[in-house]
Order: structure tokens, then C-alpha cells, then sequence
């Protein structure tokens, strides 16, 4: 008979009286560590997604004038930001789109609902500006980015979709 | 100087990026931000129909050299605007054009105004 692994299925519970404390505990590490890996392998479908997004962008926007309103193009560098960016994302992040800005930057955005969103962007000087609302809540700024995705984000992204801590 | 727009007129801004809307046609902040110059280019469309606004988007189209597509609208009053402490001044001909001005020079700023008002945008994706 061929088994697969059907990635979308919940992993089983197995559960027998006759366990030993023992050897429940080494298959709860064993069900730990195929979460872990589940989840690695979805944080990688995500980031080549993303990745194969910037490639489109960089195809269509990396002359003067992309959009006839005279923007920049969209830099070497503004891709390459784009990428750190994406590579920084720490598991449970939600999906972001990706856009082209007149800025010559790629902005990362996430939305919930009316009024419920997050917009962010690399800038060629390593610092990430972003602007934030909720209900009547908004803000704006900008964090130094240093390889890490920036807590700040993570603790706004969570507020946003209400879910447990991204990081 | 430039003659300010209506309180409460309706503006369109026409979409020409196809990223700039989701899915279902909501503009993206991007859709707002200022070009080079800081101001946005809209077009006054108080009192036009659905349909005429549509032809008032081709027309944009049409009369642009880069040969652009349009993707889509978004609808948004003048009072969302000043709100923000922005203003929107007609600049024609073309006829109905106007451009919304006053925009700050900090990122971050320019980027929760551009935000403020997508989220109250009515958009639409042709």
C-alpha cells in the first residue's frame, strides 16, 4: 500500500493506555519537532512566493516612469531590501501583498478589514517605515532594521489579526 | 494661486497598476502616495454617473503616453482629504483635473495619510 504525507491533514494524536510516561514524552517531542518542521516547510512555500513576487515586480517596474505619474523605477536595492525583508519573517507571519510605491520601493501590506491595516516598506537606508491603523487607532514610524524582523511589527501584526505572539 | 476644490466633491483617483488594488478592489495606500512632485493626480467627478466615470478613466488613459492600462477606481470625498490635512486644487485642462497637495516629506506620515484615505476609498476594478 502508498502512504503520503498530506501536508494540510492535523498530525494524529496516538494515544494508548498502556504508554509509559516515558515514552509519551519522547512522542510529544516527536510531535513538536514534525510541527516545527510542518511549519518550516510552510514559511518556505510563503517566502518563495514572495520571492517569485519581487522577481515579477523587478521585471515590470525597474524603468523611469513605470506607472506614467514620472516614479522611480524600482531600484537593485529597493529589491534587495525587499528580499532581507522577506527573509527576516519569523513563522505565523500572515501572508502580506506586495506593491510597487512611487517611492521606488516595494511596500509589504496587510489587511483585515475596513479600516484594519498595516503598510510597510524597506528604505535604502536600512530603516523600515510603517503606518498602522485600527479602528480609530493609527500611527506612524520607523525602526532600524538589522536582519531581525522588528518586534514592534510582529506586536502589530498580532494586534491586527488578534492572533498569539509572531515571533 | 490655485483654486481650491468643493468641500464634499467627489474625487477619482484612476488606478493604472494592477497592484495597487486587492483582490476585491480596494485601493492599497500606494494607490495615493504623491509622485515626484508631492501631489497626487485626481479627478473631480461630482455628479457623474458609474458609466461616466468609467469613460472619464479611459479618457485619462488615452490622453497618457506610456500606453497604460486602467485597473480600476477609487472613489473617495474631498471633506476625507482636508480631514487630513491635505487640499486638493483643480489644475486643468485637462477638464476635471485636479491634484491633491500638501502632502508631508516624512515617510512614515505620508504613508498613514495615504493609508487614511484608502481605507475610506470606495474602489472598484474594471
Amino acid at each position: 500500500m502508498i502512504r503520503t504525507l498530506d501536508l494540510d491533514s492535523p498530525i494524529p494524536e496516538y494515544r494508548t493506555p498502556a504508554v509509559s510516561e516515558e515514552s509519551r514524552s519522547i512522542m510529544d517531542q516527536l510531535r513538536d519537532a514534525i510541527d516545527s518542521s510542518l511549519s518550516t516547510i510552510f514559511l518556505g512555500k510563503i517566502k518563495m512566493s514572495l520571492f517569485s513576487e519581487v522577481s515579477e515586480i523587478e521585471e515590470e517596474c525597474s524603468i523611469n516612469n513605470w506607472d506614467g505619474a514620472g516614479s522611480e523605477p524600482i531600484s537593485p536595492i529597493a529589491i534587495t531590501m525587499a528580499e532581507l525583508l522577506i527573509y527576516s519573517f519569523p513563522q505565523g507571519i500572515p501572508l502580506p501583498e506586495l506593491t510597487p510605491a512611487t517611492d521606488g520601493e516595494i511596500h509589504f501590506d496587510w489587511r483585515v478589514g475596513h479600516k484594519q491595516a498595516l503598510t510597510a516598506s524597506l528604505s535604502n537606508n536600512g530603516f523600515l517605515s510603517f503606518a498602522f491603523i485600527k479602528g480609530g487607532r493609527r500611527f506612524h514610524g520607523s525602526e532600524p532594521f538589522e536582519g531581525t524582523f522588528p518586534e514592534r511589527l510582529s506586536d502589530l501584526l498580532n494586534e491586527l489579526y488578534a492572533l498569539k505572539r509572531v515571533a | 494661486m490655485p483654486e481650491e476644490v468643493g468641500n464634499s466633491e467627489l474625487l477619482a483617483r484612476f488606478v493604472f497598476q494592477r497592484r495597487h488594488l486587492y483582490q476585491d478592489g480596494q485601493p492599497k495606500p500606494a494607490a495615493f502616495l504623491p509622485n515626484s512632485n508631492n501631489e497626487t493626480s485626481v479627478s473631480r467627478v461630482d455628479s457623474l454617473s458609474d458609466q461616466e466615470i468609467y469613460i472619464e478613466g479611459k479618457e485619462c488613459e488615452r490622453r497618457r503616453t506610456d500606453n497604460p492600462t486602467l485597473y480600476g477606481r477609487a472613489l473617495v470625498g474631498n471633506e476625507v482629504v482636508l480631514d487630513l490635512n491635505l487640499r486638493t486644487v483643480k489644475d486643468e485642462p485637462p477638464p476635471r483635473h485636479a491634484n491633491i497637495v500638501g502632502w508631508p516629506l516624512e515617510q512614515s506620515e505620508k504613508k498613514l495619510i495615504a493609508l487614511g484615505i484608502a481605507e475610506e476609498a470606495n474602489g472598484l476594478k474594471y
